[in-house]
């Protein structure tokens, strides 16, 4: 029966109109993903009322196809214009837009294209493969393990960051201090400054991230002149060819990445953003050379990339099999899926149910993520002529973009402010060598901590034994993440001491 | 519902409404440009899934575009506040949600306005609050659940954020229908509530009928007492009802989509809108929606949707949470404590 289902999406995928929905959502997507603070939520839910006189399983895959497209659109803003068109492409800025900076934009959107698709390739053919597993793995996660995931990120901080510890320590509680704005979820401590609503839900950590990136960047750009890139260069296929050599050429970051964001992405409430970074600084602490981080670092961009479409995957697999979205976009999902009259649930999964439907929804991704190679490289040599036009052009343009984008996110002015405030310093931190890294870790899993530890503790009636005592509390995942923080801040220290010690 | 062809007409009717995402002036009822629809909550919520099923269906009555706008934040206070200053021709209308919505705007005593300032134009659905329990209990009604809880079978009740309605409703459980939890949790929405309730985090809690309608297809957990009035019996057969255990508990845990205009808006324009949002509740497309998800599809007139966000309503609510927890001040007190 599995096997009928299986061949019975095949046979759906394979028809023209269904081919074209793919595409045309794919392409969507790109586009909507392209334009900072724009992403996924806002494009699906565009296009959601516009799909309901379409044949269900066209309408699903037209809002899945702009879900993915957008992944990969958020890559292009984040390696020419050092924006995330999407949150979750935030870490692709990181080594992305240096390299354009360098001359090497071609190489890095090749990288972008073909680390998406292999990556997407990857996780949905490990999800066709491994779903009952996955739907059982959502269930064991529960709020210590997602408190812990996030501490996991924070500890990152000591891995990416670049000279001075102290002030990577102190760039990290900085960001941590950003989220402690607004009312504390679940509880009810308002810390609202001067009992604006606008400050309700705190400070919206995109628009940090436009303003950390984009306008820092701009302001240092207003200050050169000529195009982005520096100095004189020359923008042909052999940066197309570089880009894919190089990412074939790291299998192992791109498996693990990919692997990263499927299962963090499968962690309702964590999502693509924090695999993108715990994905980044992975790669820079299994790294040889993890000081080239950060100044053009191919890598960087093939493990950020390979994270964010895995997590497409890993999204799902609560969505479809739970109905719990896991984010907006899988919010918005579930709402085309109930729209359409199909009711997320085991029967998702079940061959006697719509099991033909999830086949076909996967194997769609497949193909999306095809579509997404051959548009991406296509595209390579036009788009990186961005990095030659004058700053006096390009300014103008991103900052509009920018502010445009941010406003888009919630309407909220405050967005507005964020934006600048944080622009500013971007600017002097960047300056003065703190680590924007460090605080941008800070920034996107302040919140993420806080929440659940507060619920964790009151699980436990305020007992830390929770995340340690699996004897007690039965969370054996806990310890073994507990264990992994443990390693991953002391672990380099411990490892120095032995050397020194073997060494005398 | 998969298969391998699709309808031709279908087909050409898709493409006609995907190109129609970059048409612009097309021709509205309230004027020649596109109407506003401002849904408080993000994208992908309860109330945005309801006004994007009937956005179509609107559009077709009003032969004129509309646009939805999500104005989410401050659990949907900044786009109430932010349509409260809008013009008052017509160009915009909002979805807001009461009884939880004028729960949440008396729990903040910043707010220097009043519900009742809005304008009423209709209602077009209700969900609200139940109790899902996880199936490893084999828990069927709210009986078994105290018995449950006083025997130390069952651990821990998911609330929706502290100082919320959700939380009121829990406190109210314990203290006037005898539902004594060992722990009682808040979580951060809806979606971390169900999460924690099928993964047996915690053993039950409190959900909306509409995520509880999730759960319960997920075939981990049951919908077990409705805590509104509204019957559900066609979405939950069997299920129990808090009205049997005490009183009821309506006012606190059933809400509207009441859609609403900003003040001044005139009574004919906002009549047009009614009409077509009666339209669009009565459409077959949307009664076959609530069939198929559970959720509640209903039409109210401007009467009937200004009775659930006016002042005797809003006095009702006072004089309810007044006698059982000794008001506003003492539970937002009481929480602020606990926190």
């Amino acid at each position: 029966m599995t096997l009928e289902s299986f061949v019975g999406a095949i046979d759906t995928l394979l028809t023209f109109e269904i081919m074209l929905w793919l595409v045309i959502g794919v392409l969507i997507g790109i586009i909507v993903g392209g334009l900072p603070g724009l992403g996924p939520p806002l494009g699906m839910a565009i296009i959601l009322p516009l799909t309901l006189p379409m044949e269900s399983t066209s309408a699903i895959i037209l809002l899945i196809g702009v879900y993915s497209g957008s992944m990969y659109g958020g890559s292009i803003a984040a390696v020419l214009i050092n924006t995330p068109g999407v949150s979750s492409s935030a870490a692709t800025m990181f080594d992305g837009y240096p390299m354009s900076k360098q001359g090497r934009a071609a190489t890095a959107l090749a990288i972008s294209a073909t680390a998406s698709a292999i990556a997407g390739v990857f996780t949905i053919t490990a999800l066709i493969l491994f779903s009952p597993a996955l739907v059982e793995m959502v269930l064991a996660v529960g709020t210590p393990e997602r408190f812990l995931v996030a501490i996991l990120g924070l500890a990152m901080i000591t891995v990416v960051t670049r000279g001075s510890a102290a002030k990577g320590l102190l760039a990290g509680v900085a960001g941590l201090l950003v989220t402690t704005v607004g009312a504390a979820q679940p509880i009810s401590v308002d810390r609202r400054y001067a009992e604006t609503l606008y400050l309700y839900d705190g400070i919206d950590f995109v628009a940090v991230l436009i303003g950390l990136f984009a306008i820092a960047e701009m302001m240092k750009l207003a200050g050169q002149k000529g195009g982005i890139a520096e100095g004189n260069v020359t923008i042909n296929r052999e940066g197309i060819t570089n880009g894919i050599v190089s990412t074939f050429k790291h299998p192992i970051t791109v498996f693990k990445s990919a692997n990263i964001g499927m299962i963090i992405g499968a962690i309702p409430g964590a999502g693509a953003t924090v695999s993108n970074f715990v994905a980044y600084s992975e790669a820079v602490r299994s790294s040889k050379d993890p000081e080239s981080f950060g100044s053009g670092n191919e890598v960087g961009v093939i493990a950020s990339e390979s994270s964010n479409n895995g997590t497409v995957a890993g999204s799902l697999v609560p969505a479809i099999s739970f109905g719990i979205p896991g984010s907006s976009s899988t919010a918005v999902l579930i709402g085309g899926l109930l729209m359409h009259r199909l009711q997320p649930g085991p029967s998702m999964f079940d061959p006697s149910g719509e099991l033909q439907l999830t086949y076909t929804l996967l194997l769609a991704l497949l193909v999306g993520n095809a579509v997404i190679l051959i548009v991406g490289l296509s595209m390579v040599t036009r788009l990186g002529y961005l990095t030659k036009i004058d700053t006096n052009y390009i300014i103008p343009m991103v900052v509009v973009l920018s502010f445009l984008g941010t406003f888009a996110l919630r309407g909220n002015p405050i967005d507005v402010l964020t934006v600048i405030v944080f622009g500013i310093i971007g600017f002097y931190m960047v300056r003065y060598n703190y680590s924007v890294i460090a605080f941008v870790l800070g920034v996107v899993l302040g919140d993420i901590a806080e929440g659940n530890l507060y619920t964790a503790l009151q699980l436990s009636d305020g007992s830390f034994m929770i995340f340690i005592n699996p004897f007690e509390y039965g969370r054996w995942l806990s310890l073994l993440l507990s264990v992994m923080v443990v390693l991953l801040i002391f672990g380099p220290y411990v490892k120095q001491w032995w050397v020194k010690r073997q060494t005398a | 519902m998969v298969g391998g062809s699709m309808e031709r007409r279908s087909f050409v009717k898709s493409v006609g409404a995907i190109s129609a995402v970059g048409m612009s002036g097309l021709a509205g009822c309230l004027g020649d440009e596109s109407v506003t629809w401002m849904i408080p909550w993000s994208e992908g919520g309860g109330t945005d899934q309801y006004a994007r099923q009937m956005q179509p269906l609107v559009e077709e009555e009003l032969d004129g575009s509309i646009e939805i706008d999500n104005r989410e934040g401050a659990g949907s206070m900044i786009g109430s506040e932010w349509l409260l200053n809008q013009d008052a021709d017509g160009s915009v209308f909002g979805t807001v949600n009461p009884a939880g919505w004028t729960f949440t705007w008396r729990a903040d005593p910043s707010l220097d306005w009043e519900p009742s300032e809005f304008e009423p134009i209709a209602y077009s659905g209700i969900f609200g609050y139940t109790i899902i329990v996880n199936n490893d209990y084999g828990i069927e009604n709210f009986d078994e659940l105290r018995d449950g809880y006083e025997d130390g079978d069952i651990s821990g009740f998911a609330y929706q954020g502290s100082g919320s309605d959700s939380h009121l409703v829990t406190l109210l459980l314990e203290e006037e229908y005898g539902l004594n939890y060992d722990n009682a949790v808040p979580y951060d929405g809806g979606g971390p509530v169900q999460e924690a309730v099928l993964g047996d985090e915690v053993g039950a809690g409190i959900a909306t009928n509409t995520s509880a309608a999730e759960a319960v297809d997920s075939g981990e957990a049951s919908a077990i007492v409705n805590l509104m009035d509204v019957d559900l019996m066609d979405t939950f057969p069997g299920i129990d009802r808090i009205s049997n255990y005490g009183d009821s508990l309506g006012w606190l845990t059933e809400f509207y989509q009441v859609q609403v205009a900003p003040p001044g808006t005139d009574e004919d324009t906002r009549q047009e809108i009614a009409d077509a949002i009666e339209y669009a509740v009565e459409h077959e497309d949307t009664q076959e929606w609530m069939d198929e998800t559970g959720n509640i599809v209903e039409f109210g007139n401007m009467d009937e949707a200004a009775e659930r966000y006016n002042e005797a309503a809003i006095e009702e609510m006072e004089e309810n949470v007044e006698e059982a927890v000794g008001g506003f001040d003492v539970f937002l007190d009481q929480t602020e404590e606990e926190d």
